[in-house]
């Protein structure tokens, strides 16, 4: 009886061994042949320093969770700290599998969007303060946010930090605090408690059917600076997360640009496109949303991140409809103005609340109306098509200006150096003060954006004593910031850079009245790392 | 406190901050994603968010940033990571031959 008692608990631990090896790889989305190709490559690259236990676990990897673009960065950071050897397409399949294997679910990832979308210029929000002061002075918030970790692991990357960058103490003010201390013990433990690596989210995540994303869809978008964009995009799987693309916009210009792209989805709803439109190479990063009918994301240059789109995508499935976007998204009173509304399987009846309709043209994806408001109404009034409804703005003045982003960087570059400029991109957008007739108030109505003439200025007396609205660049008609070259300048004192402290001002002139807003631009100098996530 | 007078502006403001309990507030720089605020100054803004008390032009003293691991998130450091970085002349001459040091794909 002794010996089958012994041979018992074995089968039991040896169950639970595989119990415990599957838990770490267990995906119903992700196949068996593309579970054993993707822990063939790790085990082919990563096995030599991380090792293999036991229970089927890879020393570090298996005890982290992250973004596509995090798993990219550690790859890179291999390759750049000890000397990886890894050729592309391995790299891209590496990062396939982890994030699907290791990834962030879409709950986990929802409020740090901005940083893995390329959006420009964000103040973040959200902030834990102890983790700002450790983290977010070298790094954006969203970095460590995007991370999943238990206290040791985040201890690990303390340790990491003390032996790649010998001065970080210093650096961290730990003449003034006990920062080494502080790092492993207090932030590693909240980092630990609000980052952890097992959640309910992902759990539950992995265990959603993943949805397929081929099939039409329907495109509109915003590009500040430059107006609206609209089209479709038809989508193909290719096998393995992989698609191919096939799009079709009307630029801003009214220029009609069709184009073939490819994207892979990672950890199942994480959208990553590149297409080349016209002839500037584009890059699409999307988060699907849980259904997998819809994305939202940016639409952005491959070189100039910051010169993008912001884009909804809508998937055409039987029976649904919905009005996506109303161009432009407010009416003067009395001003008969033509509206181009966007949508997916519209139809019925077109009316606005408020406003006289009449129907030029119309098709189940857009309709072109000309529209008066009648004065009856003010501030955002319904309009509906059939039994689809979005809102408008009907107003009788434009009562202020806002510039945003309020505050922006831009960097030099060029000037026969290999990093390009970062450019800022402004935007003016009316207002209403809304029925309490005051300015910044909850009730004020969002107009749209305006056409404004754009100047920039010296931002104080330090910025006018070095000239830097001379010196730092110049700002376009689309109210783009072009900061100057690179580099030292003979011309300036000291042979400053050209960097400038300014202000970005725009002027909006409505028959007599003249509005003017503000922001604040720091024209500064180039960075040399330039990771996908700050 | 008490017996501390401030000198400069963030002195003052510190000083200030601490008698309305805000004193965290003072230490904490806020810019956009992407700037590295460690060390006043950071990388990109001085310590009154602005840039005309940055050194410049920043190639004069670049290798005195990268060498120490100044700013290591912005400018490549050169004790241990990125060793070749470090190997030109003067910057402030060569400046066009400092390389992007992210392996894209």
């Amino acid at each position: 009886m002794k010996s089958i008692a012994t041979i018992l608990s074995i089968l039991v631990l040896l169950a639970g061994l595989s119990a415990c090896s599957q838990q770490h790889q267990k995906s119903s989305n992700i196949s068996k042949a593309e579970m054993q190709a993707g822990r063939a490559l790790l085990s082919d690259n990563c096995s030599g320093c991380h090792a293999e236990g036991a229970d089927g676990t890879f020393s570090r990897i298996s005890f982290i969770r992250k973004t596509p673009e995090g798993w990219d960065m550690n790859i890179a950071r291999m390759m750049i700290f000890h000397g990886l050897e890894i050729d592309s397409k391995d790299r891209r399949a590496l990062v396939k599998y982890l994030s699907d294997t290791r990834g962030l679910a879409p709950s986990e990832t929802a409020k740090r969007r901005y940083v893995l979308d390329r959006s420009p210029n964000v103040i973040e929000p959200d902030v834990d303060p102890d983790l700002k002061a450790m983290c977010a002075r070298c790094h954006s918030y969203a970095r460590l946010a995007l991370q999943r970790r238990d206290k040791k692991e985040w201890q690990n990357l303390v340790h990491m930090h003390l032996g790649q960058w010998a001065s970080i103490e210093y650096q961290m003010l730990a003449r003034e605090r006990d920062w080494r201390a502080d790092a492993l013990g207090p932030v590693s433990e909240k980092l630990g408690k609000l980052y952890p690596l097992k959640t309910a989210a992902w759990e539950k995540w992995q265990n959603t059917k993943w949805k397929d994303m081929s099939g039409d869809w329907r495109i509109v978008g915003h590009w500040p600076g430059k107006g609206d964009i609209d089209g479709d995009m038809k989508v193909t799987a290719q096998g393995n997360g992989s698609y191919r693309a096939d799009y079709s916009l009307t630029f801003p210009d009214g220029q009609k640009i069709n184009a073939n792209g490819k994207a892979v989805v990672y950890t199942g709803y994480e959208w990553r496109g590149a297409v080349t439109l016209g002839d500037q190479k584009f890059r699409a990063v999307w988060a699907a949303a849980k259904d997998g009918n819809s994305m939202t994301g940016r639409l952005f240059r491959k070189d100039h991140a910051s010169d993008g789109m912001v884009i909804t995508a809508r998937r055409r499935t039987a029976g649904t409809s919905a009005i996506m976007n109303i161009v432009p998204s407010a009416l003067k009173a009395g001003a008969p103005t033509r509206l181009t509304i966007n949508g997916v399987n519209l139809s019925g009846d077109v009316a606005i609340a408020g406003a006289k309709v009449t129907v030029i043209s119309s098709s189940p994806d857009q309709l072109l109306v000309q529209a008066t408001a009648d004065g009856s109404a003010s501030g955002p009034v319904t309009v509906t098509i059939g039994k689809d409804t979005s809102t408008l703005a009907i107003y009788n003045t434009v009562d202020y200006l806002k510039v945003t982003p309020g505050y922006a960087v831009s960097r030099i570059g060029g000037g026969g150096g290999p990093i390009p400029k970062v450019t800022a991109q402004f935007e003016a957008t009316g207002y209403g003060f809304g029925p309490d007739g005051k300015q910044g108030t909850a009730d004020d109505v969002r107009l749209g954006p305006l056409p404004v003439v754009w100047s920039v200025d010296n931002y104080n007396a330090a910025a006018a004593k070095m000239q830097d609205a001379k010196y730092a660049g110049h700002i376009t008609g689309e109210g783009t910031f072009i900061p100057a070259i690179a580099g030292p300048n003979p011309a300036r004192k000291y042979k400053a850079n050209n960097a400038g402290d300014l202000k970005v001002i725009a002027t909006y002139q409505d028959g007599d009245r003249r509005l003017t807003a503000e922001a604040h631009l720091i024209a500064t100098v180039q960075r040399w790392n330039n990771p996908p996530i700050m | 406190m008490k017996h501390l007078k401030p000198l400069n502006k963030k002195a003052q403001r510190l000083f200030t901050s601490d008698k309305d309990g805000n004193r965290e507030e003072v230490f904490a720089m806020q810019t956009v994603v992407g700037c590295t605020t460690s060390t006043d100054p950071g990388w990109e803004v001085d310590p009154f968010g602005s840039v005309a008390s940055l050194c410049q032009p920043m190639e004069a003293d670049l290798y005195g940033c990268s060498d120490p691991c100044w700013w290591p998130a912005a400018v490549p450091d050169t004790v241990n990571t990125y060793p070749d970085w470090s190997k030109l002349e003067d910057t402030r001459k060569n400046w066009r031959e400092l390389q992007a040091v992210f392996p894209e794909d």
